[in-house]
């Protein structure tokens, strides 16, 4: 109870001390919410990647096109030899007319381009599955090596160096985030602190007066860390709002794109979200506790 | 209730505010404390309540050597004594009835008493028809009493008055001495630190008087 009347107090104070300079706090706000954004946004390009990247990588494949009008015995000598690799988990022949579909299901602002072309331009493959823990390059490389001469195989694709470079980019893109992000919040943490430092420097009488008549450290400066709370936690939601905002402009852009990986683009999940806002409130609290260490509180 | 032996207080090198104080006020005392400006009335008021530390000698209040309390106790010994302070110090974006009330809001007393009680004390200095009034809209000597309200509203165990009247009056100035010795006879031990000798005379009680930062008699 005593405790609640003590919150409940720091929050009246905060909140009016706020408001009282809220262009110097919008400042502090601000900074909070670009530098989270800035994260945020980089965590949401990692996540998509990311996302991708476990669709693809659960199923390596590598794909032998056909010679056109290939023979069944070809085909299925071709099929039985890979069905006995080790490596291999599951054989699928995709004839041309599946091909096509597949195409078309894909595509489907290209519908009509198969027809305008006027005859199906999809040769036929067979799709080899590696087993699960041998999808490794050399794996790929070797059934690669082993079957490209083979009769009746046009070309080989394989889309595992495509998933390595693409694991590199997300590394990539989750350590400049982090990196920027990391700077950023410390702009964070630096702008709020100074701005409360200010603060407290503009109360010091008032400060002093408190201790004079028995308040403790802690219940003169518990209105300081709420108020800084409540700037992270605003920034916070900004930013979580901002990147909502962008997501669904630039989802839309990005959906056709997005067909082609299988499913549509993802935002945050709601933990991450909650995590940005948590993350603001601390970069708050931590600034103000800064600003009240280096204070005569 | 407040014992000294041998208190010095140096704020510089060259000078020294308190020199060799020892005295003695017992609990239940009504005293004043006299001497001409710089003698060290508001140092000795300051060292008993902790805003500073003497530079050599011990200082017990209520039994606490308070030269020797952690920093963590300073704010209990302070709520146990109620502090007119000579420059008012009230807190300026806070209404009178808030800053009376603050002495309780530290203490998480509920607000409904809070604010019972703090009308009660302005009651008591006559102020309580502006008591949503800041303090900068009041005069020096409503201020002043505002101090007062704030000083005895939690029933503190030892007043410290630093020239709590010099801003009044000579009746409202009477009218609060009146109310010392209403507040001193329920048990508060009061010291009053004041140059006003006509006052001092007319109250008969113990003077300790102080020149240039000795105990010159009492
Ligand atoms: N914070 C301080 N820093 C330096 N010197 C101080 C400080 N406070 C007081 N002094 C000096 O200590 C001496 C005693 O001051 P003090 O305020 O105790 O006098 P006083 O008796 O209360 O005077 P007055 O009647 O004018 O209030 C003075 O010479 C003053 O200059
Ligand atoms: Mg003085």
């Amino acid at each position: 109870m005593i405790i609640l009347r003590a919150l409940a107090y720091f929050f009246a104070e905060a909140s009016t001390s706020l408001w009282r300079s809220r262009l110097m706090n919008a400042l502090s706000v601000g900074t909070i919410a670009v530098s989270l954004f800035v994260l945020g946004a980089f965590l949401t390009i990692a996540s998509n990647l990311n996302e991708v990247v476990a669709r693809w990588s659960r199923k390596v494949q590598v794909t032998f096109y056909l010679t056109d009008g290939l023979e069944g015995p070809v085909r299925e000598s071709l099929v039985g030899r890979l069905k006995d690799d080790p490596a291999v988990e599951s054989v699928e022949v995709i004839s041309r007319d599946q091909a096509l579909e597949r195409f078309r299901a894909l595509f489907r602002d290209l519908q009509t381009l198969p027809d305008d072309l006027g005859e199906n331009p999809f040769p036929a493959s067979v799709e080899a599955t590696l087993r699960p823990g041998r999808e490794t390059p050399e794996e790929v490389k070797r059934l690669v090596a082993a079957f490209e001469k083979a009769p009746g195989v046009e070309e080989v694709q394989y889309d595992l160096l495509w998933i390595q470079r693409l694991s590199t980019a997300i590394r990539l893109v989750r350590g400049v985030g982090a990196l920027l992000g990391g700077i950023l919040v410390l702009a964070g943490v630096f702008t709020i602190s100074n701005v409360i430092r200010l603060t407290v420097y503009a109360r010091q009488d008032e400060l002093d007066i408190m201790r004079l008549v028995g308040a403790t450290r802690a219940y003169v400066k518990g209105p300081f860390v709420v108020e800084g709370l409540i700037q992270g936690g605003l920034g916070g939601l900004i930013s979580v709002g901002l990147l909502w905002a962008a997501f669904r402009v630039l989802a839309r852009d990005a959906l056709a794109a997005s067909d082609l990986l299988g499913r549509a683009v993802v935002f945050l999940p709601l933990d991450v979200c909650v995590f940005i806002v948590a993350g603001g409130m601390a970069v708050g609290v931590v600034g103000s506790l800064l600003s009240l260490g280096r204070s005569r509180v | 209730m407040i014992q000294a032996f041998h208190v010095y207080k140096q704020y510089d090198r060259e000078s020294s505010a308190l020199s060799d104080i020892t005295l003695h006020i017992r609990k239940g005392e009504f005293c004043f404390l006299t001497g001409p400006s710089g003698a060290g009335k508001t140092t000795f008021l300051k060292l008993v309540f902790r805003e500073e530390l003497p530079s050599q000698g011990q200082i017990l209040v209520g039994g606490r050597n308070v030269t020797a309390i952690p920093d963590s106790q300073i704010p209990e010994l302070r709520r146990s004594i109620g502090v007119v302070f000579q420059d008012f110090k009230l807190l300026k974006r806070k209404t009178i009835l808030e800053n009376v009330a603050f002495v309780l809001r530290i203490l998480s007393v509920p607000a409904k008493e809070q604010r019972r009680r703090a009308f009660a004390a302005l009651k008591a200095v006559g102020l309580h028809h502006k008591m949503h009034a800041y303090p900068l809209q009041l005069s020096g000597g409503e201020q002043q009493r505002v101090a007062i309200a704030r000083a005895l509203i939690n029933d503190p165990m030892l007043l410290l008055a630093d020239e709590p009247t010099g801003n009044l009056d000579p009746e409202m100035a009477q009218e609060i001495m009146t109310l010392f010795q209403e507040v001193n006879a329920r048990g508060t031990t009061v010291v009053v630190a004041t140059h006003d000798r006509e006052m001092i005379q007319r109250m008969g009680k113990r003077v300790i008087g102080l020149e240039r930062g000795r105990v010159a008699s009492g």
